[in-house]
């Protein structure tokens, strides 16, 4: 027990009340953003000019002017169909990439547009302090890559907020229900946003929030049921296809269902009009049609949850509670079908519109003004680099609990090799084509060696916000490169390029020796394999068979001694040829299953 | 045997690796420790799962980096570092067989993949228990198998303790490659195993 005599180290004085430092949680929302903070103990929500909580996540530029948020709906009268909305999605596909958004004239990028929206978060949040801020607390999906989450807080930064801390949404969920409602136990959070859908498992002891697994789609959220059940309104009432209608005509029938799903929450059947193109429709809906269209949606979110149990290693009876996050899951249907997959207790009574934000506020004043409580999240994927063949190698594996830094060594495969890249992917997937390239850069100033000798290790450090920085140390020399990851441009591409066929160009030996050598460290891994499966040999094959494959290993041995590439190459041929028959049997006897794990689903 | 640590801030000295200096209170560089020495271990197989997660969550709640929001950069990095290096030795400990390899490694027994290719006798029980998997066509059947598995590597991981307290490490590093075989299908039977019918 010696190590918990270390005296807590006093850090700085005492803050008292008055002295306290503010610090900002922001839910930075694919559809709404909420903003709150600690003052005397207690979580405040901050209002906007209006009053309002709930700031929605739209942008709308009109003459030279920018409107955000509550603003459009309460000054513009006209040229609605201008606003921005989701720009949050926009992330998870190239957060730099440069479009033409609304009617500005110049392209802007996802960062800086929702840079417009943090400036005028920032403004609420001053004006309703009445004193200058800078720090906060930013929540991201938890699904999030990291290319993503090193964006949002760009942008955040990009007009003066310091940016702490980024934190899971579910987490800072589970935090609030931890610290506000004293939860214990582990629990699981259902976290359906406007574009986003995560979950996550928590484990709550001693004031330490630790997240055990966690999963989700960064493509899946209650927009997207609005727009499922437009989609059935336009089909079943207006009979034409929601692809059909007008840019104008979407926008109000989705904002319509929007509203008519809300209301269905309470009334079984409605009888509203719809107005499209100054002609009045009649809709007569019923919740049964609500549920019919948004039913797929919401089983797929039901099995990612399922799937996220089955990692976490617990059991169903382990989880002490379900907790429900986001304006969606107020859907009855979704109740009911979370019932009917698992018989726990559903937690939502703090509003899952603000929860969010709170818990980011809750622990927006640990940071600065200190805190028994502790988080402990995880990487919500792998992390890796590509390796020869176009695989990815993971270095961190998904669900690794975060800050983590882990090491591995690398090596050359050509003949004196000085310039290595280091490809960083992101994602589950073997091929590296499947997954997400994070950057890519040169390690060069190797010392010219033959393959397979100089060992350069690879650093890759998650830091508590899940972001990413590499580095990358020839072990012989101690050159060393360091990067945080961003985004690449092609130019540097390019660049990286030429480095690397400059370094094999300049190689001292010339192709000839190239492939000689190739040649060799082929045929002595070869024989170096069979020698390692002598016993299975021997049982597997007949007495012919092992002594042509014994001969061919002979005569292998000695053209590799003579350096004659013709000879390697026909009798590494030769001996394929000769053990083909005892890979198959030795395929079939299930032992190479046993030694790499297979997939059993094709019983 | 160890040679003394200089703390940066202060240079007071200390024969004993601390987390923060005993003179200053800063917190000291991080060393390469073994997972047990982290934890102040004996290096010894069995372990108190509940204590170790409790002193992780201790040392954690005083060396995260969210603790370092208000100090200097050196600081925050030597607090992410050590944080790290809790969060890595505490899931080596925690798992039987990384554990067992750790204290192999600290014991001077390199742990050789290759090696263990060849153990006949450990591979005809994995692959007699996969042939079980294969022919199983209902859920009580994987679930029951399941559970076999788990009490197989219960009792495997006893012996492996065994083997440890009479220092039999050859034998320690064979059980070990078993276990981590049952692991592996074990995981592969839960993740995989599904019925078409
Ligand atoms: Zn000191």
């Amino acid at each position: 027990m010696s190590l918990l005599q270390i005296e807590e180290p006093i850090r700085g004085e005492q803050t008292t009340e008055s002295e306290k430092k503010f610090c900002i949680g922001i839910d930075f929302g694919t559809t709404n953003c909420v903003c709150s903070v600690k003052i005397d103990g207690n979580v405040t929500m901050i209002t906007d000019e209006f009053g309002e909580v709930i700031i929605p996540s739209v942008v709308l530029f009109k003459d030279s002017d920018v409107f955000v948020g509550n603003q459009i709906k309460k000054k513009i009268k006209n040229g609605l169909e201008n606003r921005i909305f989701s720009i949050k999605r926009d992330f998870v596909e190239n957060p730099d990439a440069k479009k033409i958004y609304g009617n500005h004239k110049q392209k802007l990028s996802p960062i800086e547009v929702s840079s417009l929206i943090f400036k005028y978060l920032k403004n609420c949040c001053e004006s309703f302090l009445g004193k200058e801020i800078s720090k906060c607390v930013v929540t991201v999906p938890a699904y999030f890559d990291e290319r993503s989450r090193f964006a949002i807080k760009q942008s955040a930064s990009l007009v003066g907020f310091e940016v702490l801390r980024l934190v899971n949404e579910p987490t800072s969920a589970a935090y609030a229900y931890g610290l506000e409602r004293k939860t214990r136990g582990n629990y699981f959070v259902y976290d359906l946003g406007g574009g986003t859908f995560d979950v996550s498992i928590l484990k709550l002891t001693d004031g330490v929030f630790k997240v055990l697994s966690t999963g989700g789609d960064p493509f899946l959220g209650g927009d997207d049921l609005d727009k499922l059940f437009a989609c059935k309104i336009a089909e079943d009432f207006l009979n034409l296809r929601f692809e059909d209608l007008s840019k104008n005509n979407k926008v109000i029938l989705v904002r319509k269902a929007k509203l008519l799903k809300e209301k269905l929450q309470k009334e079984t059947v409605l009888n509203e009009f719809l107005e499209i193109d100054k002609k009045q429709i009649n809709l007569e809906i019923t919740e049964k049609v609500l549920n019919m269209a948004i039913s797929e949606i919401l089983d797929k979110t039901i099995s990612i949850s399922t799937a996220v149990l089955e990692e976490s290693d617990l059991k169903e009876n382990e989880i002490d509670g379900f907790i429900l996050v986001g304006g969606s899951t107020r859907l009855k249907i979704l109740i009911s079908k979370i019932q009917e997959r698992f018989q726990l207790k559903i937690f939502s009574d703090i509003d899952p519109d603000l929860v969010v934000s709170k818990g980011a506020a809750l622990h927006a004043d640990g940071l600065v003004n200190g805190t028994e409580n502790l988080l402990l999240d995880v990487t919500p994927l792998s992390l890796g680099i590509e390796t020869a063949g176009g695989l990815m190698e993971k270095i961190i594996h998904r669900n690794t609990t975060i800050p983590i830094v882990k090491e591995q060594e690398f090596t050359t495969y050509e003949e004196g090799q000085t310039a290595i890249k280091i490809h960083i992917l992101q994602g589950e997937r073997e091929m590296v084509k499947y997954n997400r390239t994070l950057g890519e850069f040169v390690l060069d100033g190797i010392e010219p060696k033959p393959p397979g000798i100089p060992r350069i290790n690879v650093r890759f450090m998650v830091d508590a916000n899940g972001l990413l920085s590499v580095s990358a140390t020839d072990k012989s020399s101690a050159i060393q490169k360091e990067l945080e990851v961003k985004t690449t441009f092609n130019l540097e591409i390019d660049q990286m390029r030429i480095m690397i066929e400059e370094s094999i160009k300049n190689s001292s030996l010339d192709m000839q020796e190239r492939l000689l050598e190739e040649s060799k460290v082929d045929a002595i891994r070869f024989i170096n394999e069979l020698q390692s499966m002598d016993s299975d040999l021997k049982e597997i094959c007949s007495a012919e068979e092992l002594n042509k494959i014994n001969s061919y290993i002979k005569l292998l041995s000695k053209e590799i001694q003579k350096d004659n590439r013709e000879g390697i190459l026909d009798f590494l041929k030769k001996l394929d040829l000769a053990t083909q028959s005892f890979s198959e049997k030795r395929v079939k006897q299930k032992i190479k299953s046993a030694l790499i794990g297979k997939n059993y689903d094709k019983l | 045997m160890n040679p003394e640590i200089k703390c940066w801030n202060c240079s007071n000295t200390f024969k004993k690796f601390s987390f923060f200096c005993s003179e200053c209170n800063i917190i000291q560089k991080p060393l390469d420790l073994d997972s047990f020495k982290l934890f102040n271990l004996n290096y010894g197989f069995s372990i108190n799962l509940k204590k170790l997660e409790y002193e992780y969550y201790a040392l954690q709640k005083m060396l995260h980096p969210d603790k370092f929001i208000n100090s200097t950069e050196k600081e925050l990095l030597y607090a992410q570092i050590h944080s790290s290096n809790l969060n890595n030795a505490y899931n080596t400990l925690v798992n039987p067989v990384s554990r067992s390899n750790e204290l192999l490694k600290c014991k001077g027994e390199k742990n050789k993949e290759s090696e263990t290719f060849n153990d006949l006798e450990v591979l005809n029980e994995v692959l007699d228990l996969q042939e079980v998997a294969e022919n199983i066509n209902c859920q009580k059947e994987k679930d029951n198998l399941i559970n076999e598995l788990n009490q197989t590597i219960e009792e495997d991981v006893e012996k492996l303790n065994n083997y440890f307290i009479e220092e039999q490490l050859l034998n320690a590093k064979k059980l070990t490659v078993k276990i981590s075989y049952l692991e592996k299908l074990q995981k592969d039977i839960k993740n995989n195993v599904t019925f078409t019918n």
